[in-house]
């Protein structure tokens, strides 16, 4: 069951970003076709820089459901080479509980960001409130963080040989 | 307890913990011991919102992959032979062209040596060059073209110096170039012996129509930027649009509705992991930035080296250290707010500087013990790392010799402006 979730947390991220960058490519042409006829829409270019914000955190829970985190790997390398499946299991646990804390702690501190924003801000483009631009980090963030603890599951109970 | 707090961040750093993950981290700990909230992390990330050049890192990317993953490598391969297969070591230079020209749009993230490697060994060992020359010069080539546009490293460093990116991508183009000639003049030496294929015409010119489409692709970005008719930012689009229409539409290499969504999820798990590194490092870089870190380094150092060239000297070596040890991309993004202050201070160019920190990560890819090129090529091919680390040895004389060239001549990067 926690691999049929993760599998739809990361069928969710892939057609979350392919909708982003398919939005984001058609509205950039969009503006530059619509130069030629001196017509400018404002609100395109703050729209797709929130675009690729909102895709930088889907793309960012892709990387965590392929383990494709960029980090300094030399000991889990040198485990797989040493053939220590053990060792390289509970390290693996280790490693994502530390990025669930991380993660975790970006959430609290975007959600506070967001809550202050919802009270204080103001509505920008296309009528959209800053509140609800500035919850896409928490959203993001969120999503991350449930998928590092799902991975964390997963890695526990995994059978070692 | 602070300093015990980040000696356990290092530790979990040095066992594999995610960079952001680390990032994050040290930017909490150092926020509360300062007793300033941890939103203020959150208000950094959001800034990056505000960076307009920001959607060229996917689009870039998403190109350089579709790219990538359509028989492009193939056809551009057999232009640049039918063209300079005839010279002495003209196989092995073809491969430093073809690469330095995809690793410019997939910005050196393994994907040449994965989608090129399987294509050049067979290739380079056929025409008779040892082993020992073609591992180490798919390994180098790997990381070859970091300096030309539209590389990805080159954008992350303008968005994270706030330097103009259309003169960092005019910057880098001769010392790229210097870096190839120095690679081919080395396979010139190694190729002179062997036997030769004769130019053909009708080859030349096959080639030239298979890859008809692949052609037009640099005139259009760079031509598109240079003459001010598109920005960066709109060059990418169109690369992106184009680069799809041509694989999808005109060549058919790629199923629109079966490949694009694959290699989207691709390329963006890579751009996601990038760009989360970026957002968690703001939070420590404004932390830095407050607490006057690089300017208590300018400190230190000043009692220590009192010129410019000795600086650049420490630095190289400095660079060259972080190159094998870190990703390219953490290392622009937590390196660059450090070292920009305090090259500015000792009269070095942003600019040029850009160039120098640039091409040493890109040697810093095969210097041993840590450089990835090495590790990739190791699992590429089934070589075990330490014979990678050996055949990478001479490359990384000759790219050493050429920095040092890059670095005491700056003229060779600033001679546009």
């Amino acid at each position: 069951m926690i691999k049929s979730f993760d599998d739809f947390l990361q069928s969710f991220s892939k057609w979350g970003v392919t909708l982003c960058v398919a939005l984001m490519l058609s509205l950039t042409i969009l503006n530059i076709a619509l130069r030629w006829f001196e017509i400018s829409i404002l609100w395109i270019e703050p729209l797709v820089r929130h675009l690729v914000f909102l895709a930088a955190f889907f793309g960012g829970s892709l990387a965590t459901g392929d383990n494709q985190h960029i980090k300094i790997d030399i000991v889990s390398r040198f485990l797989e080479k040493a053939d220590k499946p053990l060792l390289s299991k509970w390290l693996e646990v280790l490693i994502t509980l530390v990025a669930f804390t991380a993660a975790v702690t970006l959430v609290v501190s975007s959600v506070n960001l967001s809550l202050v924003e919802f009270e204080y801000g103001k509505k920008e483009f296309l009528n959209i409130h800053s509140g609800f631009l500035v919850s896409i980090i928490p959203f993001g963030m969120s999503l991350i963080s449930l998928r590092l603890f799902l991975r964390v599951l997963l890695f526990t109970f995994k059978k070692v040989h | 307890m602070e300093l015990f707090l980040y000696l356990l961040i290092i530790v979990f750093a040095l066992i594999g913990s995610p960079i952001y993950a680390i990032m994050t981290l040290i930017s909490a700990v150092a926020f509360t011991f300062a007793e300033i909230e941890i939103t203020a992390i959150a208000v950094e990330i959001y800034r990056m919102a505000a960076a307009p050049t920001l959607l060229t890192i996917p689009l870039f990317t998403f190109a350089g992959y579709l790219m990538a993953e359509s028989k492009s490598p193939n056809r551009l391969l057999k232009l640049a032979h039918s063209s300079l297969g005839w010279l002495p070591g003209g196989v092995a230079i073809v491969s430093l062209i073809i690469c330095a020209f995809f690793t410019a749009f997939t910005g050196a993230s393994g994907v040449t040596i994965i989608a090129l490697g399987g294509l050049l060994y067979p290739m380079l060992l056929k025409e008779k060059y040892d082993e020992e020359f073609t591992l180490g010069l798919i390994t180098t080539s790997g990381s070859l073209g970091l300096l030309f546009p539209p590389s990805l490293p080159i954008i992350l460093y303008g968005i994270v110096a706030k330097v103009d990116i259309d003169k960092l991508f005019l910057a880098g183009i001769v010392p790229g170039i210097i870096l190839i000639v120095v690679l081919s003049a080395y396979s010139v030496f190694k190729g002179n012996q062997l036997k030769r294929s004769a130019f053909s015409w009708g080859e030349f010119k096959n080639s030239v129509y298979g890859a008809r489409w692949e052609i037009p692709l640099p005139f259009i970005v760079l031509g598109g930027i240079y003459s001010g008719s598109i920005t960066p930012t709109e060059a990418s689009a169109i690369c992106a649009l184009y680069v799809l229409v041509i694989e999808c539409f005109l060549y058919k290499d790629l199923n629109f509705f079966k490949d694009v969504p694959r290699i989207t999820k691709e390329s963006m798990s890579l751009v996601g992991a990038i760009l989360i590194i970026l957002c968690c490092a703001l939070g420590l870089t404004s932390y830095l930035v407050d607490e006057e870190i690089p300017l208590k380094i300018l400190e230190l150092m000043k009692e220590l080296i009192s010129n410019k060239y000795v600086f650049l000297l420490f630095l190289n070596i400095f660079l060259l250290i972080v190159g094998a040890m870190m990703d390219i991309f953490s290392a622009i993004i937590v390196v660059v707010p450090i070292i920009l202050p305090i090259a500015e201070e000792f009269g070095v160019d942003p600019i040029h500087l850009a160039i120098i920190f640039l091409t040493n990560l890109e040697i810093g890819y095969i210097t041993p013990p840590v450089g990835i090129n090495l590790f990739i090529s190791s699992f590429r091919f089934n070589k075990s790392v330490v014979y990678l680390y050996k055949v990478a040895v001479p490359y990384l004389i000759l790219l050493v010799g050429a920095l040092m060239l890059i670095t005491y001549v700056p003229w060779l990067s600033l001679l546009w402006f």
